[in-house]
């Protein structure tokens, strides 16, 4: 009885690695794309992608995946070239527009990244993702008005996240109306009580 | 007053045209009143200058200056009066390699005047500089190079190596930065083949609620000795021929909403003309207004 058991068990692991290798072999670059970035083999990823960045039909796409494959990377520049070579695939893409944005925000190109968010606004006026990279923007070129008046009225759009109330709070700060980046600060807290900006400015700030 | 006229020309151009959103420019208009203590020549100085600048998002970008400057002398010695041109234009770097930006700097300075002895005229200065700055702006170093063409075969070379820092929660700066100048004619240069200075700068980022209602505090001293200097900050070309001993200067910006800055500054500069054995200084006021269009 033992022996068929055991015959079974080989059998039927013999019949897994079988069906395992043929998937393997018929998976698409797609398919081991995505499965070798959630390995966090992020360059690999990426390469199994490059025979599709010519002009076919996917192109488009698999550009967009380049690029942000290689955000993760840290490769900003060679991200910055596949999403703008993506935008150029479709001109009215709001993804490569977003996604040229993360690389730029990392390298504190302010101004680059502030002129994409403001196109995809523009066709899309309360896209969330834009919105906060232009606050970013905004930020970093220390536009502490602009900044307040911005976050302010994205958080009346959002009004359960976090981000653009910290924005609102910092921006108060610098304008140097402390009662209102406490109020800020203190809806920071209500939607993440464990907020270490917010934590730290409600103890010393007042 | 062509150049100048061209100088705005430049600026309307950008504002008015479809590229303006790419282009962000700033305009610094300045003054400033020197009076001049213990100097058995010189009674005051009056200055007023105007720079544009307009950079292409992150890319890069140009300025061009102009300064006027007219230094009352004593009698019988007639007052120079100086026109002081200047332009640079830099490109930004964002390598993957540097976790900073690397800017890459070419300026050019034209100085012309009615100095009678025509050794402070027709001044063309050159520099050049390679700068790194790290994303956190913690860190900051610089190298300059400047080649100044004086009249009658005169040519100075000046290497400033420059370092900064900033610390504290990014509330303060320092940077240093030396001047080590070479001359090649020492009777024109005050006896010096060569001179070498040190100029520290810091500056204060106040918190917001300070009482002057200031954004920073700045304050500067050049310790050493230097002669027909380049300064790539200022955009300033010291075509003196008297040897400076030493500046320290203290000022406070403002900072009037998203768009306008203003600078108020005070100085005291030691000067030596070692050929008539003249020690003297100059207190002076300056002024800057800045706007961001």
């Amino acid at each position: 009885m033992s022996i068929l058991l055991k015959s079974c068990a080989v059998l039927a692991l013999c019949l897994l690695g079988m069906s395992l290798a043929q998937a393997k072999e018929s998976s698409t670059p797609w398919q081991t794309s995505y499965a070798l970035e959630a390995s966090g083999q992020y360059e690999q990823a990426a390469a199994v992608l490059v025979p599709l960045l010519g002009y076919g039909g996917s192109s488009e796409f698999a550009l967009l995946r380049y690029g942000w494959l290689n955000y993760l990377q840290g490769n900003y520049n060679d991200s910055i070239r596949a999403y703008t070579r993506s935008l150029t695939r479709n001109t009215r893409s709001i993804d490569a527009r977003l996604g040229i944005a993360l690389p730029l925000l990392v390298q504190q190109r302010w101004r680059e990244a502030a002129k994409y968010a403001q196109q995809v606004i523009a066709v899309s006026p309360w896209n969330y993702s834009a919105h906060e990279s232009l606050m970013r923007c905004e930020e970093g070129l220390k536009q502490w008005e602009t900044l307040a008046k911005h976050a302010r009225d994205v958080s009346s759009y959002y009004p359960s996240v976090v981000a653009p109330y910290v924005y609102l709070a910092r921006a108060d700060l610098w304008l140097g109306q402390t009662d209102k980046a406490y109020a800020a600060y203190q809806q920071v807290l209500e939607r993440q009580p464990n907020h270490l900006e917010a934590l730290r400015y409600l103890k010393i700030g007042k | 007053m062509r150049k100048i006229v061209w100088l705005f020309s430049v600026f309307w151009l950008f504002q008015g045209t479809a590229y303006a959103q790419n282009w962000y420019v700033k305009t610094d208009a300045q003054t400033i009143y020197g009076k001049y203590s213990k100097s058995a020549q010189r009674n005051d100085m009056v200055g007023a200058g105007l720079f544009v600048s307009a950079d292409y998002l992150d890319h890069g970008g140009f300025t061009l200056g102009y300064n006027y400057t007219q230094v009352n002398l004593k009698a019988p010695l007639q007052s120079i009066t100086q026109n002081d041109f200047t332009g640079n234009i830099r490109l930004n770097f964002h390598p993957d390699a540097l976790p900073g930006v690397l800017t890459m700097r070419l300026d050019l300075h034209t100085i012309n005047n009615d100095d009678a002895s025509g050794l402070t005229d027709a001044v063309k200065a050159y520099g050049s500089q390679v700068s790194f700055l790290n994303y956190a702006k913690s860190l900051y170093v610089d190298v300059g190079y400047n080649y100044s063409k004086y009249q009658f075969n005169f040519n100075v070379n000046q290497i400033t190596p420059t370092l900064g820092m900033g610390f504290n929660d990014a509330s303060e700066w320092v940077q240093l930065r030396a001047y080590i100048i070479k001359l090649s004619d020492k009777k024109r240069a005050q006896g010096k083949s060569s001179t070498n200075a040190l100029e520290v700068k810091w500056t204060h980022w106040f918190a917001v609620d300070n009482f002057l209602a200031a954004d920073n505090l700045r304050a500067s001293a050049m310790l050493g000795e230097r002669i027909y200097a380049v300064d790539s900050d200022s955009a300033s070309v010291y075509n003196l021929t008297d040897l400076q001993t030493g500046a320290y200067s203290l000022g406070l910006e403002w900072k009037l909403g998203d768009h306008t800055t203003f600078m108020m500054m005070g100085g005291l500069e030691k000067y030596e003309n070692k050929t008539i054995q003249d020690k003297y200084e100059s207190r002076f006021a300056y002024m800057n207004l800045g706007y961001q269009w």
